[in-house]
């Protein structure tokens, strides 16, 4: 969202700039940019949680509260993420699995992963991110939220290894992980079907 | 209102929901942005308390290296001297929980920081390892491993203990000394001066073998753990140093020199 829109609407980094400034009302141009991602970012990692609008609202709450604390020159969406990221496991039950991350391989061992997907990727990038979002339940938690931030929030590796704080090469292997899950469950799911 | 108002209210109201009630919180003050001071107060601290919690689990795991060190506790289950029972009763448990609790507590602090989630936990942990290692190195490669030996006894807070005549380890206490004799046989016995000019004549403690921190020579300085009898102390492990550190820095004095 960093880039200007056809029109010159301006970038959300100018917007926040303004909000920083003391513009309250500008707060509600992010608010309208943001609200449909961030509840389609929450029923994604909060299938069984509280209500997700009123998780949403206090992100909002939350982002405008400590907007001061928002370096301009940097990105605004990971920034928004992170707060999000952080609520909705409040709100959730993911706390606890989070205090372990120390014991997760993923997270423990370096991985020798490119810090980007590749062109041959981003071709089948179509195609996986309607598998995603079909069976977006189905994948193991820890590959939901990298791959639902890669494919439908079309974050990059960096920005999700900020909103997860995770290294970027975990965040790759993770993405790898979950569309090789993702393939198997796809697989599965035609012979079933043929079987039929 | 704008277009893309409208179409969300038309498809969604609930959307058009969060924001009014986003907006009406704003307006009527139940928000309000924190002043910039209090956010560069607020990260401040929690640099502060980063690098606090970092330090304190740097100490507690040089400690914890420095007493095994010693003490020479992690060779006892080869040298079989008290086996592990004793090992078990002599591990510094203390210590280990502190350095277990404080690197949990300075994970999530650390993960506020590009430096703690750009890199893998073991990246980073090895990291750590080397800055003890070479912390370790430039310890007992440098005057100031000699200064702290020399200073050993004196007050110098938090580190007389780990190289203080007066620290005792579960009811063993720690001598420090200077080898003067040692034997020519197979008894492993040497006399040692201790700082306060007494003569003890060491030797390994009943089961035989004995844990050694390094070879014992004469002029060595050595560290020894064992229980007190009259002029002889029953060893359990014992650490030596080089006898040619001298420390460059005078000695201090205080109330327990006087």
């Amino acid at each position: 969202m960093s880039s200007k829109t056809e029109d010159e609407q301006p970038t959300d980094e100018e917007v926040a700039r303004e909000v920083q400034q003391g513009q309250r009302e500008r707060f509600g141009v992010l608010v309208e940019r943001y609200q449909e991602k961030l509840l389609r970012y929450g029923r994604r990692m909060l299938f069984n949680g509280r209500d997700i609008e009123d998780v949403v609202q206090e992100i909002f709450l939350k982002v405008y509260k400590n907007i001061q604390a928002y370096d301009a020159s940097r990105p605004f969406a990971p920034w928004v993420y992170r707060v999000a990221h952080s609520e909705f496991i409040n709100a959730g039950k993911k706390r606890v699995r989070e205090a372990f991350d120390l014991f997760d391989p993923d997270v423990f061992f370096p991985h020798p992963y490119a810090a980007q997907a590749n062109p041959e990727e981003e071709a089948e990038r179509e195609e996986t991110k309607r598998f995603v979002a079909e069976l977006l339940e189905k994948l193991e938690e820890k590959y939901r939220e990298p791959i639902a931030l890669f494919y439908l929030e079309a974050l990059s590796y960096r920005d999700i290894g900020q909103i997860l704080r995770l290294p970027v090469s975990t965040v790759g292997v993770r993405i790898t992980r979950a569309k090789k899950q993702l393939f198997a469950l796809v697989a599965a799911r035609e012979d079933k079907m043929s079987d039929v | 209102m704008m277009p893309d108002q409208m179409k969300q209210k038309g498809e969604e109201p609930v959307v058009l929901g969060i924001k009014d009630r986003v907006m009406t919180s704003l307006a009527t003050g139940v928000v309000s942005p924190l002043p910039r001071w209090r956010i560069c107060t607020r990260t401040t601290v929690l640099f502060l308390l980063t690098v606090v919690v970092t330090a304190v689990l740097a100490l507690l795991t040089g400690a914890l290296f420095f007493r095994l060190r010693v003490t020479a506790w992690w060779l006892l289950p080869q040298t079989g001297s008290d086996g592990l029972p004793f090992l078990f009763q002599m591990f510094p448990w203390g210590l280990a929980l502190g350095v277990f609790v404080s690197a949990f507590a300075v994970q999530p602090l650390w993960r506020r920081y590009a430096i703690g989630y750009r890199f893998s936990v073991l990246s980073l942990f090895i990291g750590f390892l080397a800055s003890l290692f070479f912390f370790g190195i430039l310890l007992g490669r440098t005057p100031l491993h000699a200064c702290l030996w020399e200073h050993g006894g004196v007050t110098i807070p938090f580190l007389d203990r780990f190289y203080g005549d007066g620290s005792a380890q579960k009811g063993r206490p720690i001598i420090l000394g200077t080898v003067e004799v040692v034997s020519k046989g197979t008894s492993h016995e040497m006399i040692v001066r201790a700082r306060d000019g007494r003569r003890w004549t060491v030797s390994p403690s009943g089961s035989g073998a004995i844990a050694w921190g390094g070879t014992a020579e004469v002029g060595s300085r050595v560290v020894v753990v064992g229980k007190k009898g009259e002029g002889i102390i029953r060893a359990v492990a014992i650490r030596t140093f080089r006898g040619d550190e001298q420390c460059p820095l005078p000695r201090w004095s205080n109330k327990k020199e006087e």
